[in-house]
């Protein structure tokens, strides 16, 4: 299973305790002795898991004869070893029944063209399918078996405790399959997921668990496959995330706060909402930009509404400055919290709740609503209404960065960029920082996210701003497109922040190619990445500490072979354009100002090549994370990039402590490392824009795919493959934040 | 039925991931799109003409956010102007800011497909070359856009230096100033809040940014 929301996965029908324990043994020795307690669950009398109820088990019993407390043999459970527990073990005598329960392991999937042909993904769309990659060599005793397929509602790991009984929640009940066998190239099952029911009252997505029925008792029973038992569940079937939500919306076109910490002609809001939505509300207010208007953002408000936010979008004072905006941001958020009860009437009297609130700032009020953040961290705001905890997320489209490092700072707020590739205004340019959107993103030290839109301009992302469309011509997507975008990314963001919803935060990191909103366009062309909080996750190289380019974050040895100018360093673009030269080696990383902290390494090839990282041991076991991931963008204007247009790919090996490898093309996932925009400017020659970081996530449980005696466990290194057979023949490419994801 | 559902999987293509598109050879860059949104003009420069004045009174005095040193006032003058689309246009990095004599303007908002702008200039005062003072008369003063700046972090150095600027370009030939010869003086209006002249405001220059 895969979910690290819910409880960790069960230890199986076997489980050890070492605890040191005071016990009085009858007519023996100790007063107080350590005990190891080997037990099997299931077959109670097997004291030493031997698979049998024999001697052994009752020389420990006898041992233990007379100990009250916690004692080895105390079948009864009572507090005493004595004839009662004896009288339970000769019942048991002899072998121990079958006991092995219904074994937890990923069943849905995507198929993938090559090894390790499926990927164990969670969040499926329903105008789609669900595969079913029942993998011969790990699981042999269902390879070339009949069983039958059931689909039950998500169920709690207590709910199964309780009930092991098969309701399928499919009208035409379980799917009669046949588990593959030989290798699972080709071999992933469809699932039939006709009459299944999408999405779950506010959750776009619902949750159902899958049982492989292999001896189709419709119970789930010893020997059977389940995927979403233990947290979570085996697959989740999405709406359309870019549509509207199951509620009728309805606004407040025009509210005046009336507020005296806000300027007379800063005081109105628009309020949109759900009509009938059960329950407390959360709140997400709306920060515009300069010569922008509150009610430019319908589109976003009427979604987020559908879906069980209120929205507030209000006037934002952004001419002056940001820190006249930022009070805009702060005391409307505050107005709205304390008037929200007599607006409209008392629409709202006793639905919304004010502890949860995102705040959404497009361009100057993006970095509003960061400074706002940043503001209530220092301290230097407060309100009696809400507090620092109360912001759940912070969304910046587009926003500027004037006031740098210390301001602009997301700290460890969840924290999303939406940002378009084709910007006229806050353009990602070499000879401005105020117009680099990207270095409040690399500010932000919790869980981040950024979808960076090819195509899109800023005022695609409001209703009526002036077209500042500057890229290709051709590649214009509109406003249509790119709000279709923006509604899929801001309600994943939104839910994931605030519910902790896995099934949204597929949204985040899968390559746009593997999943994307269904109302979304297959032909834009979208670049996300995802950053967990790093209290989820272990860095083996964020390129942060140990500067050398030998040595790792984790203190491992890197070691390079056959690439070219492999440096590590701020990434920041030094000069003001993007004109490939030698002297900026970080040309189009428009990411960090020179009080920026955020390094990151960069290396090029022409031939075959690899980096390899050294796994320290504390690091070595991949079998528990859930994810290695690590980002990478293709260098701007970089001779090796023009070269050859497209995405770029790689190939990841492992190799574990015994030498062996197991390795996967990125390409495979979906794409590879996207293709710069094709923008000029600020430069002569070849063409390509900002620096375009893209995260790709590898699911360690793929790797697991074909079985074999590959440790995973024990991972000796991870190393990237370039040139020749392993991807892109040449390439240019800035690499950071290889973590492995818990 | 269990025949027929194995049947209907078998039909079903189970979801996958397409292959990466091949790499393909740089072609000639494309052809670039240009953007409606205009460059900003060097700095400093002048509006084309002052288009309409409107001396006003404040019952309820606010702060002028304009410029980081900006205190109270109930007093000043409603401008209407006219200028080059880069000097107007709204946009989110730094714009010229508008400056009147030694006074910031509060932009309050403008309608660059006619080239016009609206806002708001405080009263001031100008020093006379036999060294007595006299208020601010934006119909007379220099109007000019200067450095590219967030108003709210100018203060009184920084606009001396800047019209400083401004002086120097126009005794050099190099800044016009702006025509005034066709304003439009309205009489004085007496406003009860900043509402009311912003009501007023409108009335010279519709926001066209409310729908």
């Amino acid at each position: 299973m895969r979910h690290p929301g819910g409880p960790g996965p069960l230890t199986g029908y076997l489980w050890m305790t070492m605890r040191l324990t005071h016990v009085r043994a009858a007519g023996a020795v100790a007063a107080a002795l350590l005990s190891t307690t080997l037990a099997n669950a299931q077959c109670p009398g097997d004291l030493d898991a031997s698979g049998a109820v024999d001697g052994a088990d009752l020389a420990v019993l006898l041992g233990a004869w007379g100990c009250s407390g916690s004692c080895p043999g105390d079948l009864s459970n009572d507090g005493f070893v004595d004839g009662t527990d004896l009288g339970l073990m000769l019942a048991a005598w002899g072998a121990c029944p079958p006991s092995s329960p219904a074994a937890e392991v990923p069943l849905a999937a995507v198929s993938l063209a090559a090894w390790p042909w499926a990927s164990w993904v969670d969040t499926f769309n329903s105008n789609g399918s669900v595969g079913i990659a029942i993998d011969p060599a790990q699981f042999p005793d269902a390879a070339g078996r009949a069983a039958l397929l059931w689909v039950i509602e998500d169920r709690s790991p207590a709910e199964w405790a309780a009930n092991a009984a098969l309701s399928d929640a499919r009208p035409a009940g379980p799917q009669s399959i046949t588990c593959p066998s030989g290798s699972l190239q080709g071999n992933v099952i469809s699932l039939n997921v006709s009459g299944l029911v999408a999405g779950n009252g506010d959750a776009p997505a619902r949750g159902y668990d899958l049982v492989v029925d292999l001896d189709q008792d419709g119970t789930l029973s010893p020997g059977d496959l389940i995927d979403g038992r233990d947290g979570g569940a085996g697959f989740w079937w999405t709406k359309d995330i870019a549509a509207l939500g199951p509620y009728t919306t309805a606004q407040i076109a025009s509210y005046d706060v009336n507020d005296a910490d806000i300027i007379d002609s800063m005081e109105l809001e628009r309020v949109y909402y759900p009509i009938n939505a059960p329950g407390l509300r959360p709140i997400v207010a709306i920060s515009h930009g300069n010569g922008h208007n509150y009610a430019w953002y319908d589109y976003l408000g009427n979604h987020l509404a559908s879906w069980g936010f209120v929205v507030m979008s209000h006037q934002n004072d952004t001419v002056p400055g940001i820190a006249s905006a930022t009070v805009t941001t702060v005391e409307h958020t505050e107005s709205f919290i304390d008037q929200h009860a007599t607006m409209g009437g008392g629409v709202l009297a006793g639905k919304v709740d004010v502890d949860r609130i995102a705040w959404i700032g497009h361009s100057r009020g993006g970095e509003s609503v960061t400074y706002g953040y940043d503001r209530l961290f220092d301290g230097t705001f407060t309100s009696p209404s809400y507090g620092l905890a109360d912001i759940r997320c912070v969304i910046a489209i587009a926003p500027t960065d004037f006031l740098g490092t210390a301001s602009a700072n997301p700290h460890a707020v969840p924290y999303m960029l939406l940002y378009g590739a084709a910007d006229g205004d806050v353009c990602g340019c070499p000879d401005s920082d105020i117009a680099d959107s990207f270095n409040l993103y690399e500010r932000a030290a919790g869980l981040r996210h950024s979808t960076y839109v090819h195509g899109a301009d800023h005022n695609d992302f409001n209703c009526c701003g002036i077209n500042d469309f500057a890229g290709p011509t051709g590649t214009a997507i509109g406003s249509t497109a790119a709000q279709s975008v923006a509604k899929a990314s801001i309600l994943a963001m939104i839910r994931r922040s605030m519910f902790d919803d896995r099934a949204m935060e597929e949204f985040l990191w899968r390559q746009n190619e593997s999943l994307r909103a269904i109302g979304q366009s297959s032909t834009i062309t979208v670049v996300r990445e995802f950053k967990p909080s790093p209290s989820t996750g272990s860095p083996i190289d964020d390129f942060q500490a140990n500067t050398a380019t030998t040595v790792s974050t984790s203190g491992g040895a890197v070691n390079a072979t056959g690439v070219t100018n492999l440096i590590e360093a701020l990434a920041n673009d030094a000069n003001t354009t993007f004109t490939w030269v030698t002297t900026d080696p970080w040309n189009g990383s428009v990411r960090n100002r020179t009080t920026d902290s955020s390094r990151a390494g960069v290396f090029d090839w022409t031939a075959a090549g690899s980096i390899t990282w050294s796994v320290p041991a504390s690091l070595a076991d991949f079998s528990k994370p859930r994810a290695l991931s690590f980002r990478a963008a293709q260098g701007t204007r970089h001779p090796n990039t023009t070269a050859a247009l497209g995405d770029l790919d790689l190939t990841v090996t492992l190799t574990d402590t015994n030498g062996l490898e197991r390795s996967i093309r990125i390409g495979t996932l979906g794409g590879g490392i996207e293709e710069p925009y094709q923008r000029s400017g600020f430069g002569t020659g070849a063409v390509g824009w900002q620096a375009e970081f893209e995260t790709v996530r590898i699911l360690l449980g793929d790797l697991k795919s074909g079985g074999g005696t590959f440790d995973l466990s024990s991972v000796a290194t991870v190393t990237f493959r370039v040139g020749g057979a392993d991807g892109s023949a040449q390439g240019r490419l800035l690499i950071d934040d290889l973590i492995l994801e818990n | 039925m269990t025949t027929l559902l194995a049947a209907l999987a078998l039909a079903t293509v189970p979801p996958s991931i397409p292959a990466p598109a091949p790499e393909r050879p740089a072609a000639t860059p494309p052809t670039q799109a240009p953007s409606d949104l205009a460059a900003i003009p060097a700095t400093p420069a002048a509006p084309i003409a002052i288009v309409a004045v409107q001396p006003f009174t404040i019952a309820q005095p606010y702060t002028h956010r304009f410029r980081k040193d900006g205190s109270e006032f109930a007093t000043g003058h409603l401008i209407v102007l006219r200028a080059e689309a880069g000097l107007v246009q709204p946009r989110q990095i730094a714009e010229p800011v508008l400056c009147v004599g030694s006074q910031t303007a509060e932009r309050l908002w403008s309608d660059p497909a006619k080239g016009l702008i609206v806002a708001i200039v405080p009263a001031w005062t100008e020093r006379t070359a036999d060294g007595t003072e006299r208020s601010g008369d934006p119909a007379a003063d220099l109007v000019y856009f200067a450095t590219p700046e967030l108003p709210e972090r100018v203060d009184a150095a920084w606009i001396a230096a800047e019209r400083a600027r401004a002086e120097a370009a126009l005794a050099g030939g190099t800044l016009r100033k702006a025509a005034s010869r066709k304003v439009v003086r309205h009489a004085r209006l007496d406003a009860a809040s900043q509402d009311a002249l912003i009501t007023r405001a409108a009335e010279l220059l519709p926001d066209p940014s409310i729908r």
